[in-house]
C-alpha cells in the first residue's frame, strides 16, 4: 500500500474547496445562468468538473512507478 | 383499462422481472461463499458500477431528497455537494481496500480491519457497529419502499404486506444468487431509477411551469429566501452545510454496504500499487 503523491492529493482538494469550503461565496441566487440560480449552477458545474480533477489525479497516480511487492501491513 | 389497473400491472411486472433476474443470476453458478459475498472477484467494470451505483441510490434518492427539497428548500444542496465528494475520497480508499482484499481473500468490512489493524476486537467492534446502524437505515428504506408502493399502486396495496412481501423477494434471491442477484438487479433498477428521475425531473416542471429555467424564476418570484442557506429553516446555514458535506464525503465508506462491493473487481485501479 503506498500513499498517493502530492500532485494527486492537491487535485482532489480543489473540488473539496469549490463545492464545500466556499459556500459563502457562491450561495446566492444571481446571476442566474441556464435558468438555474447561482448555487444550483455551481454545484451542478461541479459535478462535471469534479471528474475532471480526479481524470488528473488519475494521471498523475499512473504515471508514478509502482511498488510491484507493497507492504500491505502499513510498513513501509 | 383505468389507472389503478395500470399500477397495479406495472408494479406486478417490475417486481416479477426484478427477482427473476434476481434468481437467475445465481443460477449456473457452483455457489460458494466466495462467489456468493464477492462474486469469486471476477466482476468487470460495467457490473461492479452498476453494482455501486445500485447499494447508493435508494429510495432516500426519490422520497428523502425530494421531500427535504420541498420542505427546507437549499439545505438540500448539501446532496449534490457530498455526492462527488465522496468519490473523491474513494478514488483515495477504495483500491487499497481493494488491494487488501484480494491479498487477503476478504469477504467482509470487519475482515479488512481483522488484517489491516490486526485486530479482532476492532473488528468485532467494526462489525458490531456496522449491524446496529444498519438496522435504522433498513427501517427507513423498508418503510420508504412501503410509502412508495402504496402511493404507487393507489392504495390498493397497503404498506404493511409490501414491505413483507419485497423483504421475503429480496433474502430469497440474495439466498439464492449472493452479490451476483444484487448485482444484477442494480442493471434494472438503475435504469428505472434514471428513467423516471429523468423523466420526473423534465416533465413535471414543463408540465407545471412550461420549463425548469421558468419554474425557477417563479420560485425566484414567490419564495426567494428559500433558494439560498438556510432555506426555510433557522439553523442549517454555511458552518451547517461544511461540516455536513465533510461528514458525508468522508464518512461515506464507513458503510459496510459501500465498501464491501469494492470486493469484487477483477483488476486493479492505480492507487493500488499494481501497475496498470
Amino acid at each position: 500500500m503506498r500513499k498517493p503523491s502530492i500532485g494527486a492529493i492537491l487535485l482532489a482538494l480543489i473540488p473539496f474547496v469549490a463545492s464545500c469550503f466556499s459556500v459563502s461565496l457562491w450561495d446566492r441566487i444571481d446571476p442566474m445562468i441556464l435558468g438555474l440560480p447561482f448555487n444550483f449552477f455551481w454545484l451542478i458545474a461541479w459535478l462535471l468538473l469534479t471528474p475532471l480533477c480526479m481524470w488528473g489525479a488519475y494521471r498523475v497516480e499512473v504515471r508514478r512507478p509502482g511498488d510491484p511487492h507493497p507492504g500491505v501491513d502499513g510498513t513501509p | 383499462m383505468n389507472s389503478n389497473v395500470v399500477a397495479l400491472a406495472s408494479i406486478s411486472i417490475i417486481v416479477s422481472v426484478g427477482a427473476s433476474i434476481g434468481f437467475y443470476a445465481g443460477t449456473r453458478r457452483k455457489m460458494d461463499l466466495e462467489q456468493w459475498t464477492v462474486g469469486d472477484r471476477g466482476f468487470g467494470m460495467f457490473l461492479i458500477w452498476l453494482l455501486m451505483a445500485g447499494e447508493v441510490y435508494t429510495t432516500f434518492t426519490f422520497l428523502g431528497a425530494s421531500g427535504w427539497a420541498y420542505s427546507k428548500g437549499a439545505p438540500v444542496l448539501y446532496i449534490l455537494g457530498y455526492q462527488p465528494l465522496m468519490y473523491v475520497v474513494s478514488f483515495f480508499i477504495l483500491p487499497q481496500v481493494w488491494e487488501v482484499g484480494k491479498k487477503f481473500r476478504l469477504q467482509t468490512q470487519a475482515d479488512f480491519f481483522t488484517v489491516r489493524y490486526q485486530s479482532k476486537y476492532l473488528a468485532a467492534f467494526v462489525a458490531l457497529v456496522g449491524i446496529i446502524f444498519i438496522i435504522p437505515y433498513l427501517q427507513l428504506q423498508l418503510s420508504g419502499l412501503g410509502m412508495i408502493v402504496e402511493v404507487a399502486s393507489y392504495g390498493a396495496i397497503h404498506r404493511t404486506p409490501a414491505m413483507i412481501i419485497s423483504f421475503l423477494i429480496v433474502a430469497a434471491f440474495v439466498l439464492t444468487s449472493g452479490i451476483r442477484g444484487i448485482a444484477w438487479v442494480s442493471v434494472l433498477k438503475d435504469l428505472l431509477l434514471l428513467f423516471s428521475a429523468v423523466f420526473v425531473g423534465v416533465a413535471i416542471p414543463y408540465v407545471y411551469f412550461g420549463g425548469i429555467g421558468p419554474m425557477f424564476a417563479e420560485l425566484v418570484r414567490i419564495r426567494p429566501v428559500h433558494l439560498v442557506l438556510p432555506g426555510a429553516t433557522t439553523n442549517l446555514g454555511h458552518s451547517w452545510y461544511i461540516s455536513t458535506v465533510l461528514l458525508v464525503a468522508v464518512g461515506f465508506y464507513m458503510w459496510p454496504q459501500f465498501s464491501v462491493p469494492v470486493f469484487p473487481r477483477r483488476v486493479a485501479t492505480p492507487c493500488a500499487a499494481t501497475p496498470s
